[in-house]
């Protein structure tokens, strides 16, 4: 058979229109029956994009989904931080025990601590997270924050309440809590879907370095899915933080997020909230 | 003898010119003298033929036309480059004032339209530089189909986007003879591939770059490809597949060489440096001797370039801290002229031989 631009015509056409239906089917998948977990999450979590040179042409409208870690207390009060984990974060749970029931071989890791190691054994695999709104873990975060704005040490680095007045007022109140292999065993363990969200991330393995200890841990180095668009018909409620952020009250807003069967997020609604409340 | 595609018919108008200039210069030598109604008879088969081919497949019937050819095609390529990135920009500048279902139908509609409008063009326009220029456009957009599908609905990334992205670039290199879209179609090939092998070996898709030895198997697959598929009748296809299989291999195992900790091998990562400087070298120097066996150019020259990077990289690692600077880049010239008398020797033994060969 003589393949004529024909064939070509009718096989370029196919391909595009097989590969479009798989993804919207899957898209339609994601979407279908009742959400994983849902989550009303708030400026604090999903922050709106500051509009720059990088970015000044694109009309679209991502949220940033703001993730914290909590790491191991730290006898140094100096060292307290509200920051997010964007970059990733070594939570206090992700030893070397969870790290192995994650399918990590730590063995290597745990033999050499001179950094080689680190960089044949360092790279992440894809699992499950989950992540924590305004729970156990952002209490525990509240409480050093508390501390640390009581410690005349810290108070010469920041002034009286600032840290604090940040973490009750600012900071993200999701944390990476929790990881797994399996949806099942993770909602077993964390059932209220309104308060806990099963998502894909990445962890690799790393060194701890508390004091002058190092141990083997585990590090976050990423959620998948940390931008999420914001449809037309919910962009008037973000418009003006879209804008800049230089009004007189900071912009506040509550989106409800969906996690679909694939664990993929979507906004289901977006609210307006008053400033005062 | 017929010619099928455009490639075949310039061949044929550059063998009919060749052949007139070779002519011209066989009778001024005394050599040949053909009678006056055989070199009419020539003449006028060759000027119908040449006229036909133009006809037909628009071909470059002298040195000038093939100038202003090489001028088309850089200003198709920079034009494919430019509408390509317009594409990207237009949709960025509007997409967010679109409701969702219009972002999927412009995002879908965009490479149907832009495909048919390909081989509509491609059928009109003899000499194909439209119709590769709007293959290039297709092509784009449906990379930007697939990417913005995924940020409007928030999906995971994947290296799956890939393996379309290569077909419908691979479908239409061979439908329109365009080289461009062949190594855009590969590079995804070899990129889809690194990134399951990655998948396979348990690591996140996106950081497969991080084991170099990922990329062999896509390598492998290069070398077999032409094998499989004929690629006599496409323009510069089968060379395109002599230099980036060598390089998909080459190139990880020079990263090898220099960074042991990147190895799936369970050896230290010194013992992995040597082994693949090792196997760079004796590889690149096995590449050259088969390429001059089989007489292909590019893979000789690529052999060259490799071997000479190991080289290079290798007295850099070992000399540039040790030494005085005028010092190193004088070995580094001695070396070339070693080089250059080293090859200057192969291509004499090679001349004696086609002689010996003649003789016999």
């Amino acid at each position: 058979m003589n393949w004529s631009p024909k064939h070509s015509l009718i096989a370029g056409l196919g391909l595009i229109v097989v590969v479009n239906a798989i993804v919207l089917g899957g898209v339609a998948y994601n979407r279908s029956g009742e959400p994983e977990s849902a989550l009303r999450l708030s400026e604090r979590e999903l922050v709106a994009p500051m509009r720059g040179y990088g970015n000044k042409e694109n009309s679209g409208l991502p949220l940033m989904l703001n993730w914290r870690v909590l790491p191991a207390a730290s006898s140094d009060s100096k060292r307290y931080s509200g920051a997010n984990a964007l970059a990733g974060g070594a939570p206090e749970w992700l030893d070397q025990a969870k790290m192995r029931a994650l399918g990590f071989d730590m063995s290597v890791l745990s033999q050499r601590a001179d950094g080689a190691a680190r960089t044949r054994q360092g790279l992440a695999r894809d699992v499950l997270l989950v992540l924590e709104l305004d729970g156990a873990a952002y209490q525990t975060a509240l409480a050093r924050a508390v501390q640390h704005s009581q410690t005349a040490a810290a108070q010469e680095a920041t002034p009286a309440g600032v840290v604090l007045k940040h973490e009750q007022e600012n900071n993200s109140r999701l944390f990476v809590v929790d990881a797994g292999l399996d949806v099942a065993a993770l909602r077993i363990r964390h059932p209220d879907r309104s308060r806990y969200a099963i998502v894909r991330g990445q962890v690799r393995p790393n060194w701890s370095r508390e004091k002058d200890a190092v141990a083997p841990a585990g590090f976050i180095s990423g959620v998948s899915s940390t931008r999420l668009n914001l449809p037309l018909e919910w962009r008037r409620v973000l418009e003006v933080a879209a804008m800049g952020r230089d009004g007189p009250a900071p912009l506040r807003y509550v989106i409800d997020v969906h996690f679909g069967q694939r664990l993929e997020p979507w906004v289901a609604q977006a609210m307006r909230v008053a400033p005062s409340q | 003898m017929s010619s099928s595609n455009r490639n075949e018919a310039q061949q044929r108008a550059d063998a009919i010119r060749s052949f007139s200039e070779e002519l011209e210069r066989l009778e001024a030598d005394g050599v040949l003298r053909l009678e006056a109604a055989q070199q009419a008879a020539i003449r006028a088969h060759h000027q119908a033929l040449l006229s036909k081919l133009a006809l037909d497949f628009d071909i470059d019937r002298d040195a000038q036309s093939r100038q202003l050819s090489l001028g088309m095609r850089i200003a198709s390529f920079l034009g494919a480059l430019a509408l390509a990135a317009s594409v990207f920009f237009l949709f960025y500048q509007f997409w967010g004032w679109l409701s969702t279902l219009a972002q999927v139908a412009v995002l879908i509609s965009a490479p149907l339209a832009a495909l048919v409008a390909t081989l509509w063009i491609e059928r009109k326009d003899s000499s194909g530089y439209f119709a590769k220029l709007a293959a290039m456009v297709t092509f784009a957009c449906f990379v930007l189909n697939l990417l913005m599908l995924g940020q409007i609905f928030n999906i995971s990334p994947s290296d799956k986007a890939l393996l379309p992205w290569a077909a419908l670039a691979l479908l239409l290199a061979y439908a329109l003879d365009l080289r461009l879209l062949l190594v855009a179609g590969l590079l995804c090939l070899i990129a889809f591939l690194a990134a399951r092998v990655g998948v396979w070996g348990g690591m996140y898709w996106i950081h497969f770059g991080q084991r170099p030895e990922n990329f062999f198997p896509a390598a492998v697959a290069l070398f077999l490809l032409p094998l499989w598929i004929d690629q006599r009748r496409f323009a510069g296809f089968a060379q395109t597949y002599r230099v980036l299989a060598p390089l998909t291999l080459f190139l990880p195992m020079l990263v090898l060489a220099h960074w042991g900790g990147g190895s799936y091998l369970p050896l230290e990562a010194q013992t992995v440096e040597r082994l693949y400087q090792v196997l760079g070298f004796a590889g690149s120097a096995l590449l050259v001797a088969y390429g001059v066996r089989k007489q292909w150019n590019e893979v000789v020259n690529t052999g060259v370039t490799l071997f000479v990077v190991f080289l290079y990289t290798k007295l850099f690692s070992w000399w540039w801290d040790e030494m005085p600077k005028y010092l190193f880049f004088l070995m580094l010239g001695l070396i070339a002229l070693l080089l250059l008398s080293v090859f200057r020797r192969l291509r004499l033994l090679g001349v004696t031989r086609a002689g010996a060969e003649v003789k016999a």
